[in-house]
């Protein structure tokens, strides 16, 4: 694809010109930290959306794809003492092929979504175990210190905003990713299978080879954010990439809306901030999670963004 | 000299082997329970492994606030039965109006979320707190070899319990309803049974399973807070090896993973243990999807 | 009297109506037939009497009683079985299983002995089988067995859907001369596309075609109709 056919919608250009102003309204460093977690999260739930959403894969393992990239390329700088950007490369490709391989194998196998979820399930307690049992690599439970990453500008800007700033612009190509990914053959194929898979292996779309595409980019993103996320935190622990943070991007998804341009950023801002909010209530966290959970799947499945789309659409149709 | 080395080892082997099967009759009996709700209602109840947290709390504040423990133990089992019977009713009514995978999906969901209610108000309520039913007897010692008692009244509870859901659903009427509305709904409905109420009804068993689970738990270590969603994936892996559906095979499952559990932390350690088990999941998913034990039910 | 009786029905599958205006009236201890191709709508006027298809319009009567908007199990309480043209047996337990399981409600349950001994004596081949899982059997012992457990429930009114469907003539030939003996005790409404079979043991027949009853009447005075020999029996009027 040429850059001349990229599709950039205005709205996100205005969506991510308000994140980009953020920083100078308020650069509190508690304030700028919730912003980054915001925009790194909306990256992850971009993931999400091509993974489940465009492609239908129930990947319960987002945080552990996340967490093997930001450990690879933690440990692989601090080994042979390189910088980090050259090795966070290798982090996304290691993540990429195992979430490809997760994908391949599922679909050869017609493994149903809900097996889907119990393998990736199995994934991530894997993944966590063999962060624990390595403990002379990965510290274990304690967590692994990250070397220190360059980020650009740190020294105009500090270390906080630059971070910040490299991640937001991250998060708009993936965004910008996702806008034209839908418009493209993949996303186009990938439409055709989830609306009636069997007519669309008749006509010859290559389901296997579609769904293995969507599930290495979802992942590629997963694993470059979750680098990010590393480096950005100073350390990386099992409870950094937790399934509760799969749990956290589903919540976002769900609530901002599945398959929609916005709801991966209306969807990470809500949840944030309410996770922020009550933050005091320790682990009654947890409760109120789940109790949003319950409520946004039984209730509000279609999400935020579609149903502002929808008033949008009405009152158009009424100003013709 | 080495002879005598390798009988010690396989000495120590048959403890290790009875051991594990003592564990994977407690394993069976808590996927039971995830088994025949799957097999029925088509959903995957995340929140099982809550049930045993919440049956072993009960007990202990009934027996604390002055009732005899035989009786609050029953009555905090029979409530987790009730507490299954209420989720049926209520969360999962909306649950049921969707279709195929729409529905386990939505019901996956829907019952993660109650794990994380559960196990969020358990924790912040009850912090460090913990159920543990005492034995007053250590070892028992039975043709030579030495067994932790409370490991073994363990296992009997469980053995008990298993058998007992087995003559229920093999020989009563009400069991048999129960197993043909698990093959074909509508068959079931042309015999009359109404489906629905066979599955409220598998719902209290289990939760009744989960809550016998508990006391077996309880017997042979301790029930914590916090702990529900572990709980829930050892549920699950026995499940998934033995066939979701299959309740008989998750009763195999369970005293197979038992045994594999005991043998692999004996020779190997416990972290790499966790590792093999969580390998078999994966291998016979990818193989063998339907579980290895399937067919009957 | 009439045991059943089907007033103006109008029911289908998702509010689509497949059934336009159906009137059927099924007398006491008689054996009544709806016939007529593929995809007329036997099997959902059927489905309608047993609770499994949304009736849109209209009245479903049993015994005097209406039981338009009972679910199918509350039929087989009342006293009506049905026999499904996919058998929908238990695969998975044995002969004897799916037999009792047949006198669930409890009316049929205190006489679960004697209706298992008639039935048995009814099929000898099931008595023979009685241990072996219903999945494994052959297509006509399955059709024994769903026949049978429908009898366990001791009902008033036996509807069957299909009954030749997969199954050598021979061996449907010998079913329908069991229920021709049947009826001295139970009232049958039955569906067939094999008409002659119909003609043979029914008292009264109706003949269906897009959703719509086209014709009624006992076998002598439909086979003197032009329109059914034309279309039905293959006969040049």
């Amino acid at each position: 694809m040429s850059l001349r056919s990229l599709y950039v919608p205005k709205p996100i250009l205005i969506f991510f010109a308000v994140f980009a102003i953020l920083p100078l309204i308020s650069s509190n460093p508690y304030h700028v930290r919730i912003f980054t977690i915001v925009v790194l999260y909306a990256s992850f739930v971009y993931a999400a959306n091509i993974i489940i959403g465009e492609s239908r894969q129930l990947f319960l393992c987002m945080s552990a794809l996340a967490g093997i990239s930001a450990y690879t390329s933690s440990i692989l700088s601090l080994f042979f003492g390189i910088n980090p950007w050259l090795t966070i490369p290798a982090g996304i490709l290691f993540s990429a092929a195992v979430g490809a391989l997760l994908s391949y194998v599922s679909i050869v196998r017609g493994l149903g979504e809900i097996f889907v979820a119990i393998v990736t399930l199995t994934f991530s307690l894997i993944f966590e175990n063999v962060i624990l049992g390595l403990r002379w690599l990965t510290m274990g439970e304690t967590g692994l210190v990250t070397p220190v990453l360059w980020w650009p500008f740190q020294e105009i800007a500090g270390k906080r905003v630059a971070s910040y700033y490299t991640i937001l612009i991250f998060t708009l190509l993936v965004s910008i990713l996702y806008a034209n990914l839908v418009r493209s053959r993949l996303g186009i194929a990938l439409r055709a299978i989830r609306s009636d898979r069997v007519s669309a292996e008749v006509v010859g779309i290559d389901v296997t080879r579609y769904n293995v595409i969507a599930a290495s980019i979802g992942s590629g993103i997963l694993a470059l954010g979750g680098a990010f996320y590393g480096y950005f935190n100073g350390m990386v622990s099992p409870g950094v990439f937790s399934l509760s943070v799969d749990i956290a991007i589903i919540l976002m998804l769900v609530l901002g809306g599945i398959r929609t341009l916005y709801g991966p950023l209306i969807g990470s801002v809500a949840i944030v901030f309410v996770l922020e909010t009550t933050r005091g209530l320790g682990q009654l966290t947890l409760t109120f999670l789940g109790i949003l959970l319950v409520v946004l799947i039984l209730t509000f499945r279609e999400g935020i963004s579609s149903i502002i789309q929808r008033a949008a659409v009405k009152l158009s149709g009424q100003g013709q | 000299m080495i002879h005598e080395t390798l009988q010690a080892i396989a000495g120590g082997m048959v403890e290790v082997v009875i051991d594990g099967i003592l564990f994977g009759l407690q394993l069976s009996l808590l996927a039971v329970g995830l088994v025949l709700i799957f097999g029925l209602g088509g959903i995957l109840n995340l929140a099982h492994g809550e049930f045993v947290i919440i049956t072993g709390i009960i007990s202990v504040v009934l027996i604390s606030s002055g009732w005899n423990p035989f009786i609050a133990i029953s009555a905090a089992i029979f409530l987790s039965g009730l507490l299954g019977l209420a989720l049926d009713r209520t969360v999962l009514r909306p649950v049921y109006k969707l279709k195929g995978e729409m529905e386990v999906l939505v019901g996956l969901f829907v019952t993660l979320g109650l794990a994380f209610i559960l196990e969020g108000i358990t924790s912040y309520l009850f912090p460090g707190f913990y159920f543990s039913v005492r034995i007053p007897v250590e070892t028992i010692n039975i043709m030579g070899l030495s067994f932790r008692a409370s490991a073994l009244v363990s296992g009997l509870i469980s053995f008990v319990s298993l058998y007992l859901l087995l003559i229920f659903l093999g020989r009563t009427m009400t069991g048999k309803a129960i197993r043909a509305a698990l093959q074909n709904q509508t068959g079931s409905r042309v015999c009359g049974i109404d489906v629905e109420r066979m599955r409220t009804l598998v719902f209290f068993l289990g939760g009744l399973m989960a809550g016998l689970a508990s006391l077996a738990k309880g017997v042979a270590s301790s029930v914590e807070p916090g702990s529900g969603l572990e709980l829930t994936s050892y549920a699950l892996i026995v499940g998934v090896v033995g066939g979701v559906r299959s309740v008989y095979g998750a009763m195999v499952a369970g005293v197979l993973l038992g045994v594999v559990n005991a043998i692999a932390s004996y020779l190997l350690g416990t972290y790499l243990t966790l590792i093999i088990l969580l390998g078999i999941v994966v291998v016979v998913i990818l193989y063998k999807p339907s579980g290895l034990f399937a067919g009957g039910v | 009297m009439d045991l059943l009786a089907v007033e103006g029905l109008r029911a289908g599958y998702k509010g689509l109506n497949v059934l336009w205006d159906v009137d059927l009236n099924v007398k006491k201890n008689t054996i009544v037939s709806v016939i007529g191709s593929n995809g007329s709508g036997k099997t959902t006027l059927l489905n309608a009497i047993m609770g499994f298809v949304e009736v849109n319009k209209g009245e479903i009567i049993f015994n005097g009683n209406k039981i338009t908007h009972l679910k199918p199990q509350e039929r087989v309480g009342l006293g009506i079985a049905y026999v499904p043209s996919e058998r929908e047996l238990f695969p998975e337990m044995t002969v004897e299983d799916n037999l009792m399981l047949g006198a669930y409600t409890p009316r049929a349950r205190k006489h679960l002995r004697e209706s298992l001994s008639q039935v048995y004596e009814f099929f000898p081949i099931l008595s023979e089988r009685r241990n072996q899982l219903a999945g494994t059997m052959s297509g006509g012992e399955q059709q024994m067995l769903a026949i049978g457990r429908a009898l366990m429930s001791r009902p008033e009114l036996l509807i069957l859907d299909e009954l030749s469907t997969g199954l050598a003539p021979a061996i449907t030939l010998r079913i329908y001369r069991k229920l021709e003996g049947l009826s001295e005790r139970m009232t049958v409404l039955l569906a067939e596309q094999n008409i002659h079979q119909a003609f043979m043991v029914s008292d009264y027949i109706y003949v269906m075609e897009n959703g719509k009853i086209i014709a009624s009447g006992s076998p002598d005075e439909l086979s003197e109709s032009s329109l059914i020999k034309s279309a039905y029996l293959g006969v040049k009027g």
